[in-house]
């Protein structure tokens, strides 16, 4: 059984989706496009770095930008570990969401 | 490119660590940069900001809820372990409230001291005319120096009227003697700062019979409300009408008073017209300055003034800032108590030597018990604890221990607060909950104890291995041994020091009671008189020996204690006027050695008796005529003026008199007889009755000189002034002493009891081995005992170097014997060995199967 946390688990779905281009500005953006109301910098830092500490994602530094005031992207890419735990939830999710067919919600 | 707001940059790397910070600044940037090349920078300055503030809640989440939960958790065991080691705890907190009440009361004096007159907003350019010894100057040269001095903005005479004899002041039917009655010239609120309540401060003193009420003054008279333009009776004789009132004067003055009149008035208040009496220097005054004004020259445009108007033996007059007057007073004619600048060191320095043994007790009683605490340490590690955790969980109980003493402290002050007054002879109350910048001072005091007491025990606890603390049952005390044993010895020498200081003090000053003055200073009134009035001293001479109270009478122009005046002398065998040597003098009336009691020790009987106001004749003490080096020098010839004007002979030799304090060397010394410019008169009374005494001699005086004040003083009263602010130093240095080695031999104590608990099992053991009670006594004991003689080795040349340079403000000194060292030395040995065996006999005694039982 692998513990994610919600927010944790859309985070790390943000990251597999964006393959390379993985980091701050992008998460956020995806992340709040996935679910439709806006996400602060503050948000998603706490899980991210769950995320990394747990070993799902591995971190990368990419080369300066100026837009960034000279600095360079932490870019996150996710790991077997994060894989594997991506589609053991989507497995979970599903077998749940069918054994309890009956409460479907239309 | 626009960047984003430099303060939000601040802030966001203030909340993060570097790591994080780099991250969502570049992150932030990014978006900041998007933002206002679509929407201009207006817009992405704002959301940089909204951004910021939404996220704060996710960047502090996590420290603070933990932060609170740990703080929560170091509280508890703070607390529990307060409430197990009691005597541990007790030690502790009274160790360092007493310290911290110390420090309030110093810290109070030192602050009341310092603050002397700098409340005047002028205080930096507002100066005193003084001469070498004395504070007054006359009317005519400050008119003088009013008129003529471009630097000075205003001038300002003063008298204290009431003095020496209260006044009566009345409204109605209320009547009463006033004792700070002050006359003041018109700019006088343009020198010194008082807030008023009713009045012009510009106008209040311009006429004559005005006067200014005090707050408290006016409601005793004239109730509440504006008692302007009323009048107020004076002595029975002028009305006085009231133009001011002004807020209570804070005590912190060099003068205080409770009315004052105006100085304009002068010459009726005394019925005398001081305008042209360059003589009568009575009256303090001060001068307000422009700024950048040069001091120097107008010190010497004033003796100047002096030399022209008086011709020579004018004593140099200079001037000093009004805030220098408490801490640097002259010797006569101050108005209020004197200070002494060397003083507040000495008590800041016990301030600090005080906290300095509280803290010790407090790192030693804590590093001990953190061995005792090591395992809840190890469990700690093991779970995780970072070691600035650790070191931050034994400060934080240091401060705590240290926050519950402020309360303690603050009590404990207020309640010695009385006894410390009448020792310092502060005239103030104690006020500390409204004198913020005391309770901040105070608080920080506290916490930096904390800081320094908390962080050895913090680091060494935290530096412990856990495998080691749980594979061991005792942990063996190297390394903390060592500091705490440097610590003991600190205290050692700190107690050790402070009893050898405190004999060494109390010796001084014994000595200096008891020494042999060569003069009589008994039973002696001395009258001031100004030497316009000299001229009528056959008559009151006269008048006064027809009394029959009066013992002996003589004129004197210098105290026998103030040194006299410094001049060059010419002696038999010196034509060159280029010759001679610098001698001090004085004049006197051939009477003066009856009245003061010295002895002489070779005199002409003939060549006194010839002497009068056209034949100078001299007294040399035993220095100066040896000095003089001249064979059988009476009847030698001798003068102090150049023109040889004065030239007389020598009359006798007196035996050597101490005429200045004993900080000073007898130098050669003469007194010149014959002329009569005298400054004041030295009655030796042969009647035990002082009040009858005073009463007679006043009314004689009145009936000589009309209306000219009766001021007077009695010798030994001077006398004892010299060496007054020495013999409140030491007392309060005995008291102060006492509570250091007070609080060392409280530490001692609570070390020993723990020492005793963790070898409750070797003690045991060792009885059982057959060990008599004296052999574990001294086992617990030695190491102490060892650490007392290491710190007499430390303790005995500081002291002899630090009470030496004591020592030479006196020129006449005890001698530090060795003798004095090894009492205090022994004072210790004896204390820590009571203190020692409080627990240690206890422990020896105790049955040894209570504690092998178990084992």
């Amino acid at each position: 059984m692998i513990l994610l946390s919600r927010s944790e688990e859309i985070i790390l779905l943000a990251i597999w989706k964006l393959k390379d281009n993985a980091y701050g500005v992008t998460i956020r953006e995806q992340v709040s496009n996935d679910t439709g109301h806006d996400w602060t910098f503050g948000a998603i830092y706490k899980p991210l770095k769950q995320l990394y500490s747990k070993g799902f994602v591995v971190k990368t530094m990419s080369e300066p930008f100026s837009e960034r005031g000279g600095r360079s992207k932490f870019l996150y890419n996710i790991t077997a570990k994060g894989e594997k735990a991506l589609k053991q939830i989507k497995k979970i999710n599903e077998s749940v969401w069918t054994k309890e067919s009956r409460l479907a919600f239309d | 490119m626009t960047r984003p707001p430099k303060i939000a940059e601040i802030l966001i790397k203030a909340c993060q660590n570097d790591d994080d910070s780099y991250q969502s600044l570049g992150d932030f940037e990014e978006v900041f940069n998007d933002i206002s090349n679509e929407e201009g920078v207006i817009r992405a300055h704002l959301w940089y900001w909204s951004q910021l503030i939404k996220s704060i809640p996710d960047f502090f989440e996590t420290s603070i809820l933990w932060g609170f939960t740990m703080f929560k958790s170091y509280l508890k065991i703070a607390y529990r372990n307060l409430l197990k080691n009691k005597v541990y705890s007790v030690i502790n907190i009274a160790g360092l409230s007493i310290g911290l009440a110390c420090t309030i009361l110093i810290l109070y004096y030192v602050k009341f001291e310092t603050s002397y007159d700098k409340y005047h907003e002028n205080a930096d350019r507002t100066y005193r005319i003084v001469q070498e010894n004395w504070t007054g100057v006359s009317v005519p040269l400050v008119t003088a120096i009013k008129s003529d001095f471009p630097e000075v903005e205003a001038a300002v005479m003063t008298d204290y009227h009431s003095r020496n004899n209260k006044k009566l002041f009345g409204y109605g039917e209320k009547r009463f003697y006033e004792d700070k009655f002050l006359l003041a010239g018109d700019d006088f609120f343009r020198l010194f700062s008082y807030q008023f309540l009713y009045g012009d401060p510009g106008t209040a003193l311009n006429e004559p019979a005005s006067v200014v009420l005090t707050e408290s003054t006016s409601r005793k008279y004239f109730g509440e409300g504006n008692p302007v333009g009323k009048v107020l009776s004076y002595e029975n004789e002028m009305n006085l009408i009231v133009t001011g009132v002004v807020k209570d004067v804070q005590q912190n003055s060099h003068f205080v008073f409770d009315l004052l009149g105006s100085f304009n008035n002068i010459n009726n208040y005394y019925k005398w017209d001081y305008s042209d009496q360059w003589g009568s220097m009575n009256f303090q005054s001060y001068l307000l300055l422009f700024d950048n004004s040069s001091i120097e020259a107008v010190e010497n445009r004033i003796n100047n003034i002096l030399k022209e108007k008086r011709g020579e033996y004018q004593r140099h007059h200079s001037l000093q800032l009004i805030t220098d007057i408490h801490l640097k007073p002259k010797t006569r004619g101050e108005y209020g108590r004197r200070g002494n600048i060397l003083h507040i060191y000495y008590y800041i320095a016990i301030t600090f030597v005080i906290l300095l043994v509280a803290s010790i007790n407090f790192t030693n009683l804590a590093t001990a018990h953190s061995l005792k605490r090591a395992r809840e340490v190890g469990l700690k590690k093991v779970f995780g604890a970072k070691k600035y955790q650790l070191v931050k969980q034994y400060m934080g109980e240091a401060i705590l221990i240290s926050c519950i003493s402020i309360p303690a402290a603050i009590f404990m002050s207020k309640l010695f607060y009385p006894y410390f007054k009448e020792i310092t002879g502060l005239p103030v109350d104690l006020i500390i909950i409204n004198n913020l910048n005391l309770v901040i001072m105070l608080i920080g005091i506290a916490l930096l104890a904390g800081v320094i007491s908390g962080s050895y025990p913090g680091f060494f606890a935290s530096s412990l291995k856990p495998v080691k603390i749980f594979r061991q049952r005792v942990i063996k005390q190297s390394g903390g041994m060592s500091l705490r044993n440097v610590l003991l010895l600190v205290q050692f020498t700190i107690s050790v020091f402070a009893i050898s200081c405190l004999l060494i003090v109390s010796g001084q000053i014994t000595y200096i009671k008891n020494k042999d003055l060569g003069m009589d200073k008994d039973q002696i009134l001395i009258v001031d008189l100004s030497r316009e009035l000299s001229d009528k001293y056959p008559v009151i001479k006269n008048e006064l020996s027809n009394l029959g109270i009066i013992k002996d009478l003589t004129g004197i122009s210098n105290l026998p204690s103030d040194g006299g005046y410094y001049q060059t002398a010419w002696w038999e065998g010196q034509e060159d006027p280029d010759e001679g040597e610098m001698m001090r003098w004085m004049w006197a009336d051939k009477d003066y050695f009856n009245t003061f009691g010295t002895h002489l020790l070779e005199f002409d009987e003939n060549l006194i008796n010839s002497l009068n106001e056209n034949n100078r004749g001299y007294i040399l003490n035993e220095t100066a005529a040896r000095y003089i080096g001249l064979e059988n020098p009476v009847g030698k010839s001798f003068t102090n003026r150049h023109d040889n004007s004065d030239r007389g002979k020598i009359v006798g030799i007196v035996r050597d008199f101490h005429y200045k304090s004993l900080h000073h060397m007898l130098e050669p010394y003469y007194i010149k007889i014959g002329g009569i410019s005298f400054y004041h008169l030295a009655i030796k009374l042969n009647t035990g009755d002082m009040s009858r005494a005073l009463d007679q001699i006043g009314r004689v005086w009145n009936e000589t000189f009309p209306n000219r004040p009766f001021v007077y003083s009695f010798f030994d009263e001077d006398f004892e002034r010299m060496y007054k602010s020495e013999s409140r130093m030491s007392k309060v240095f005995n008291y102060f002493s006492f509570i250091a080695i007070l609080l060392a031999c409280m530490g001692l104590f609570g070390l020993t009891a723990f020492v005793v608990e963790n070898k409750t099992k070797e003690i045991g053991i060792r009885k059982v081995l057959g060990s008599s009670v004296p052999g574990i006594i001294k086992s617990i004991s030695m190491d102490f005992i060892l650490l007392i003689l290491g710190a007499n080795v430390l303790a005995w040349p500081i002291a002899y170097y630090l009470m030496n340079k004591w020592l030479v403000n006196f020129a006449y000194k005890i001698d530090i014997g060795i003798v004095t060292f090894i009492s205090a030395g022994l004072a210790v040995f004896i204390l820590a060995i009571i203190t020692i065996s409080v627990r240690t006999v206890k422990a020896a005694y105790m049955n040894p199967v209570d504690v092998l039982r178990y084992e």
